[in-house]
């Protein structure tokens, strides 16, 4: 073991440098110091972690509580990470006005086409936003976005409404049913809006 | 070596033959004393380095949790103005030049702004570091865009600001570094003024030793240290601080192991993570990395040539030279440290002479990661330890992002102190007796957006704002009310309720409530039973709707403590802390909907990989219809009502919304209301739960006020849900009064007794123009009403 050589080689240099070191330091130790109490400075050492690869994973599972007791979704990351950048295809120019129509039924969206109300553009790049993410399978993503928008513009039906979808599409319909009730109370005249809501709300009491 | 020296000896042998027999024994046994000794010492050797293996090669330091705050949101439209833009700034530590360049620098002309950013890791995506001009008018942020190629940038959000983090019980807090982080600067700064060597010597420094000897010989103190790095990380890492000859042998021993096994940046490295740089109250900062953000509110790459001088000479010791407590003293080392380091040639004499002249450029304390929110991290900790262990939460380098916004919680923190203080002066309480809470959230997300557990807000002890459970009085009320209203066949905002003396047996004798003027009141409309918080009509209301139901409302709102269903809840006997209350007003000011509040927004790990989210939830608690019209009668209390000295901190368009409560013999003193973008709980009272003397519109109100009228909020636009129709009520002022619809009394009833509006109870309903003739006579709130002006 060449550690070992070398070891002995620089205990053997020690027995001479120790004979010709000072005495013991007096007075304030070494620049490294512990505060106040004696030995904190050292507590790093004092408490070494586990070696080796640490993984983190929320205690409970399946499903987490927030302050409030109420179940909410654990965030999963999906085996294979949605790309981002995910090609859409070039007939959905939809994506990029906000919202797309996919083919399936259960994707069914209120449109664009019916005017929204008045919103900021940086709500729009929102929108758009979660659009992708969604189509590209990222629901977590698309969710995390539209609360994005929802802090911008807290009383957005309208993206009250996209985000009852997003839950709807992973299977939480009684989530979804709140939220397009909540949606609602913000929808005004928006005739389609209630009408997509009271779909999502009745999908809800099935 | 030993070796060596006995062969010798045995040539020696001939020559001294007669007189070397006697000692021959005893010189054999020196030998073998002196080979079992190296030996020994060699195992020794071995052993000290698998100890060292295991702790250098294991994970060295536990890394607490960092905690960020809400990132702010820049977009055109957001209502930022360019004070709390630079406020915004100054707390990231960005510094202000003539043109903004490198990240984490900004500059300014007229209302338009060019930010550098730092790059930053979010939970759903990397932000690069960029340039963006903003332009802020009166209103506002009016446009973003990117200089460089002029095109509009739709929104962008700074960086979050660190708020501390989640250290473990041994209360040490650091940053971890890579030893590629560490500035070249600094590594020069540290070498001149703590081992120059370090680059060539193997462990210890003899030179550097005999040297400190010497000094401290001569001045008859120590004055010097000889030690070299590697020698005071050994000391630090493995041993303990006894001065012992054994440990210092040990310590030498340890550190030439230490050299021979690693390579000398695996042992920088350790060194600026593991060393001791000050004291923040019970915290301890350790590493340089920590270092730079709680002295200079900048990561360690930003620092300049006299920061990393201070820092290396802090090293010494870090409170005789902490450059907020001794200025002089410290700056007096800095530049000790730059002359060293121009003697080791690392700086020319005209960059030393221009550091010299350069301030500390301490960031004041109350700024990044020198300022803390202890109530709020409270917060957070709580939520995370039900999902989270300790151990994972204190040691494995977890990034918590938050919901905290800093402008709210410093204002917060201040306008509560400052005012106690005020209160406790005008009223010639003792000093410090009062104590007081404050936690704000976001109505429709509910996201957690200050907590404030005391006046003395570093203070890390009692948290009230969570743990300060106390009797919540008239806050119960809007409860009473919304239970009521809710049905609309029996109560609207202008039935008339008695407010008259009552007496209920209840277990253990009699319960007369009374008002808190002592005085009854007549016949009042329920808008103004609760707008002036009339007990007795409240009681008498609460009674007839039913207590369970007030209970259930309670429930439904968000109220998860067991309550005693008895009549004294409807004047407000269960206990609530401040937060709990925040959560009962929340679905109040958010249309019925009961979003629980939240603290945390997102959990990564330390590789900033994505761990875990809390998603904004909604459910359904009250009616909108009911909601709406209880929101209009709490905006009444703040116009004319108990809460009116509310007008003189805020203006009338604003719409607050709110409750005062003040429970028996003024011991605890509450307001509770909300704004278009906040609803917000304060309280005042003791710790000793003595009387104050203050009622919810002396004490908490005041607090409350001074809070709002610092931060401008948004107003409150209640939109009236299609289940609302609005009439016009009253005979001589004609007043719109909404109601649930189908429930309105018809119109032009009640004025024909002479449209006599009669003490406290002035309502009665003429011809509404808003709707069609009389239909019926005799409907029974027509006939009600007449009964009433009879």
């Amino acid at each position: 073991m060449t550690t070992q050589t070398r070891i002995l080689m620089i205990s053997g240099l020690l027995l001479a440098v120790t004979g010709c070191s000072p005495a013991v330091r007096q007075g304030p130790p070494a620049p490294i110091i512990g505060p106040g109490g004696a030995g904190t400075g050292m507590s790093g050492g004092a408490a070494p972690a586990p070696s080796g690869n640490v993984t983190v994973t929320p205690l409970k599972a399946p499903e987490i509580t927030t302050v409030e007791q109420t179940p909410v979704k654990t965030y999963q990351r999906s085996d294979t990470p949605p790309p981002a950048q995910e090609p859409v295809p070039a007939a959905r120019p939809a994506a990029s006005s906000g919202a797309s129509a996919p083919p399936a039924s259960d994707r069914e969206t209120v449109a664009l086409a019916t005017p929204s109300p008045p919103m900021s553009k940086a709500v729009k790049t929102l929108l758009q936003q979660a659009e992708l993410q969604r189509t590209s399978g990222d629901l977590t993503g698309a969710a995390a976005t539209l609360e994005r928008a929802l802090r911008i513009e807290p009383e957005n039906g309208y993206v009250w409404n996209r985000l009852a979808h997003i839950r709807a599409e992973q299977g939480n319909a009684g989530l979804a049913g709140e939220l397009a009730a909540k949606s609602d109370s913000f929808a005004g005249g928006d005739q389609n809006l209630k009408r997509d809501n009271a779909k999502l709300i009745a999908q809800s009491r099935k | 070596m030993p070796a060596g020296r006995s062969s010798r000896q045995t040539r020696r042998r001939p020559v001294r033959r007669p007189r070397g027999d006697r000692f021959r024994p005893v010189k054999l046994l020196l030998v073998l004393v002196l080979l079992a000794g190296a030996a020994a010492l060699g195992l020794y050797a071995v052993y000290l380095s698998d100890i060292i293996t295991v702790k250098f090669e294991g994970k060295r330091w536990a890394v607490p949790a960092r905690v960020y705050g809400r990132p702010l949101e820049l977009y055109a439209g957001a209502p930022i103005r360019s004070e709390q833009l630079v406020g915004e700034l100054e707390q990231l530590g960005y510094r202000r030049q003539e043109k903004a360049g490198e990240p984490a620098t900004w500059s300014s002309s007229g209302s338009r702004y060019q930010l550098s950013t730092r790059p930053f890791q979010f939970w759903d995506a990397a932000e690069p570091s960029r340039l963006i001009e903003v332009t802020v008018g009166k209103g506002g942020i009016e446009q973003l865009r990117d200089p460089r190629t002029g095109a509009e940038v739709a929104l962008f959000r700074l960086e979050a600001p660190i708020i501390g983090s989640i250290y473990p019980s041994h209360n040490e807090d650091r940053v971890l570094l890579q030893r590629q982080e560490i500035p070249k600067v600094l590594i020069d700064a540290l070498l001149a003024v703590e081992d120059r060597h370090y680059l060539s010597h193997w462990g210890l420094d003899p030179l550097a030793l005999a040297r400190a000897a010497l000094a401290n010989l001569q001045a008859g103190r120590v004055v010097q240290g000889g030690s070299t790095l590697t020698q005071q990380l050994v000391k630090n890492f493995f041993l303990t601080e006894e001065r012992t000859v054994t440990r210092k042998v040990n310590e030498a021993l340890m550190a030439m192991v230490l050299e021979a096994r690693y390579s000398k940046d695996e042992i920088l490295e350790a060194y600026a993570n593991e060393i001791y740089l000050g004291q923040d109250g019970e915290r301890a900062i350790h590493g340089f990395g920590l270092a730079s953000l709680f002295y200079f509110n900048r990561p360690l790459r930003e620092v300049d040539l006299p920061q990393a001088a201070l820092l290396a000479g802090m090293i010494r010791g870090p409170s005789l030279y902490d450059p907020r407590r001794h200025p002089e003293r410290a700056k007096n080392r800095r530049d000790l440290v730059l002359d060293m380091m121009q003697e080791e040639g690392f700086i020319t004499a005209e960059e030393a002479t221009r550091a010299k002249a350069a301030s500390l450029g301490v960031a004041p304390r109350g700024t990044g990661t020198a300022a803390s929110y202890p109530a709020f991290l409270d917060l957070v900790r709580r939520q995370l330890r039900r999902d989270y262990r300790e151990e994972d939460l204190t040691s494995v380098g977890l990034r918590i992002y938050t919901t905290l916004d800093p402008r709210i919680q410093r204002t917060a923190q201040r306008t509560l102190a400052a005012r106690l203080e005020r209160i406790e002066k005008e009223r010639k309480l003792p000093p410090e007796t009062l104590e007081g809470a404050v936690v704000v959230a976001s109505p429709q997300g509910g996201e957690v957006l200050a907590v404030v557990g005391g006046r003395e807000p570093r203070y890390q002890g009692f948290n009230r704002a969570l743990d300060a459970v106390r009797p919540i009085g008239s806050l119960v009320k809007p409860a009473v009310y919304l239970t009521a209203l809710a049905m609309p066949q029996r109560y609207s905002l202008v039935t008339p309720v008695e407010d008259a003396p009552i007496s209920l047996k209840v277990p253990g004798g009699r319960w007369s409530p009374e008002n808190y003027d002592k005085q009854s009141h007549g016949t009042v409309t329920l808008q103004t039973a609760l707008a002036e918080s009339y007990n007795l009509a409240t009681v008498r209301v609460g009674l007839d709707v039913g207590v369970d139901r007030v209970a259930a409302t309670l429930r439904a709102l968000g109220v998860e403590r067991a309550i005693d269903v008895v009549p004294s809840l409807l004047l407000g006997s269960v206990s609530l802390s401040p937060l709990e209350v925040a959560q009962v007003y929340q679905p109040l000011a958010a249309s019925g909907f009961r979003t629980p509040l939240r603290a945390i927004r997102e959990v990564l790990d330390d590789d900033a990989r994505p761990l875990q989210r809390y998603p904004l939830t909604v459910q359904r608690a009250a009616d909108a219809g009911p909601v709406y019209l209880l929101d209009t009668a709490m905006q009444a209390v703040v116009q004319s009502g108990t809460a009116r000295g509310l007008n003189a901190s805020v203006p009338a368009s604003v719409g607050v919304a709110g409750k005062t409560g003040t429970t028996d013999g003024l011991r605890d003193s509450w307001f509770a209301g909300f704004t278009g973008d906040m609803v917000a709980v304060a309280w005042v009272g003791r710790d000793d739960n003595k009387p104050t003397g203050l009622s919810g519109a002396s004490g908490a109100l005041r607090v409350w006020g001074d809070l709002m009228k610092d931060l401008a909020p948004g107003p409150l636009r209640l939109v009236a849900p299609d289940t609302v129709q609005v009439e016009w009520v009253g005979c001589d002022t004609p007043t719109k009064v909404p109601f649930i619809a189908g429930h309105a009394p018809s119109p032009g009833q009640g004025c024909q007794a002479g449209g006599a509006s009669t003490e406290g109870w002035p309502q009665v309903q003429r011809q509404s123009p808003a709707s069609g003739p009389a239909s019926t006579q005799d409907d029974p709130i027509s006939r009600f009403f007449k009964n009433l002006l009879r």
